[in-house]
């Protein structure tokens, strides 16, 4: 029956959507493939297609936010709103990383909260000191090791909480989360040098803050 | 001490008492530059000054080490924090109705919101205080001036400058009908004085009084074309710029404005 001249193999005939739009290293990127198309889908009206996005996002903006703004729930405030300001402006998207793009607009959406606000927080966030935030252990891991990465976090939080905002944004930004200056300087609309040396001078601050706990990094 | 001998001429210190440049003085080196060379993305000028600047200075080179110590330490931060279980960041089909509401207006003040037109703002400010500067100068300045003065009301000193009076009206009125009034009885607009002096001698300082205010109704009465100048129009040139500078100012610090709230 296999040989049989009638038999056909069923082939996918519809092209592939989202394509035209795409910068080189969004179609090699099968996430960032992946997120183009659920993108280009919610423009065209399927509301499910964004909240995917939502879904897939949703973690990753909150970890960003949390670090810039006081407590969680301004930070959820703020997610909610950049997400809302991504629906709102879906129109305007011109290609590229949706995940840059989505973060760039809770980087604003947390910078406008802390401008209104403008207060520094005096405390650490109280959140951080909560053990949920940190990722779970590793079955295998040395208890010893696992709090003192647990203990290197929490000073890590409380120095950062202590910087200025933009020199916060930009470490967060370039350490933690990988971007290069480049990227940052198009999210946080200033130059190359400012990064640099908001990230700089950030980190010399880190450096005075954590004076007496440098033994927890030294290891 | 008192015996002791003094040093010899060839051990005294007798030359300049200088402060040598230490190279190993942290205090005046460019921490920034050892940042700079901690810095994973650093190019390799920044990276060999900074590791020549450590390299001869301990703290430098203890910085440069905790700088890249705290760098690692940043990277390990966890990069995703569960939000809240209570929290859903899912649009519903309200939402999303009521966001996509003026999309069509927002499209069209898009290039004026955040970003697009960064001069917006600054250029919307200085119209506007353009305009409240040339209102102030036009309106409030001369009022005040007049009143400074013992002049006329703030209402009225628009007018009175630009039509150049620095006097009363009546003032101008006689003295513009004083050359066919001269004409007719001459010496009338004296004739107070000449009565004040006169008074002394003949009657009492009353009747002087009364005898002069005879004589003036008898010079303005004369039948002589009164030049009364209209007032001027408060509207001025300056006036009518400074409010249409206003009003651009005021208008493009709106647009700016609500472009910032449709495109947020």
């Amino acid at each position: 029956m296999l040989d049989s001249p009638d038999f056909t193999i069923a082939v996918r005939r519809t092209p592939q959507i989202a394509e035209d739009l795409r910068s080189r290293d969004a179609s090699v990127d099968p996430i960032a493939r992946r997120d183009l198309i659920l993108l280009e889908r919610a423009r065209n009206g399927d509301l499910d297609a964004f909240n995917d996005l939502v879904v897939l996002y949703q973690d990753m903006l909150f970890a960003l936010v949390a670090r810039m703004v006081p407590d969680r729930d301004q930070a959820s405030d703020c997610v909610q709103e950049a997400f809302f300001s991504a629906y709102r402006n879906m129109a305007a998207f011109r290609g590229g990383s949706v995940r840059s793009w989505i973060s760039r607009i809770a980087i604003n959406a947390a910078m406008d909260t802390q401008r209104l606000r403008k207060r520094r927080p005096a405390e650490p966030y109280p959140e951080l000191e909560d053990d949920s935030w940190q990722p779970p252990a590793d079955a295998s891991a040395d208890p010893v090791t696992t709090a003192l990465e647990t203990e290197r976090h929490r000073a890590l939080n409380r120095a950062l909480a202590q910087v200025t905002d933009d020199q916060r944004a930009a470490i967060v930004l370039y350490d933690v989360e990988g971007y290069d200056y480049g990227e940052i300087a198009s999210m946080t609309g200033v130059s190359l040098g400012t990064v640099k040396s908001r990230i700089h001078r950030g980190r010399l601050a880190l450096r005075g803050l954590l004076a007496d706990q440098m033994e927890l990094f030294r290891g | 001490v008192a015996d002791r001998e003094p040093h010899a001429s060839d051990r005294r210190p007798n030359g300049d008492m200088t402060q040598p440049t230490r190279r190993d003085d942290h205090a005046s080196h460019d921490l920034l530059l050892i940042a700079a060379g901690a810095d994973r993305d650093a190019d390799d000028t920044t990276r060999a000054a900074a590791d020549r600047q450590a390299a001869e200075c301990a703290e430098c080179s203890e910085l440069s080490a905790d700088l890249r110590s705290i760098a690692s330490g940043l990277r390990e931060l966890p990069r995703s924090i569960p939000v809240l279980a209570s929290r859903d960041f899912r649009i519903s089909p309200d939402q999303a109705d009521r966001l996509l509401r003026w999309s069509g207006l927002r499209r069209l003040l898009r290039p004026f919101g955040a970003g697009s037109a960064s001069s917006l703002r600054p250029l919307g400010t200085a119209f506007t205080t353009l305009g409240i500067a040339g209102l102030l100068f036009t309106v409030l300045l001369p009022g005040f001036l007049n009143v400074g003065s013992g002049g006329a009301s703030p209402a009225a000193a628009p007018a009175a400058i630009g039509a150049g009076a620095t006097e009363p009206p009546i003032d101008k009125t006689v003295l513009s009908s004083q050359p066919s009034a001269a004409g007719q009885a001459p010496g009338a607009t004296s004739a107070p004085a000449e009565a004040a002096t006169a008074a002394p001698a003949s009657s009492t300082a009353f009747d002087a009084f009364n005898s002069a205010r005879s004589a003036v109704p008898t010079a303005q009465t004369a039948p002589a074309p009164l030049v009364v100048e209209p007032p001027a129009s408060p509207w001025s040139f300056v006036t009518v710029l400074s409010l249409a500078l206003l009003g651009i100012g005021v208008a493009l610090l709106l647009l700016r404005l609500v472009a910032n709230r449709l495109s947020s």
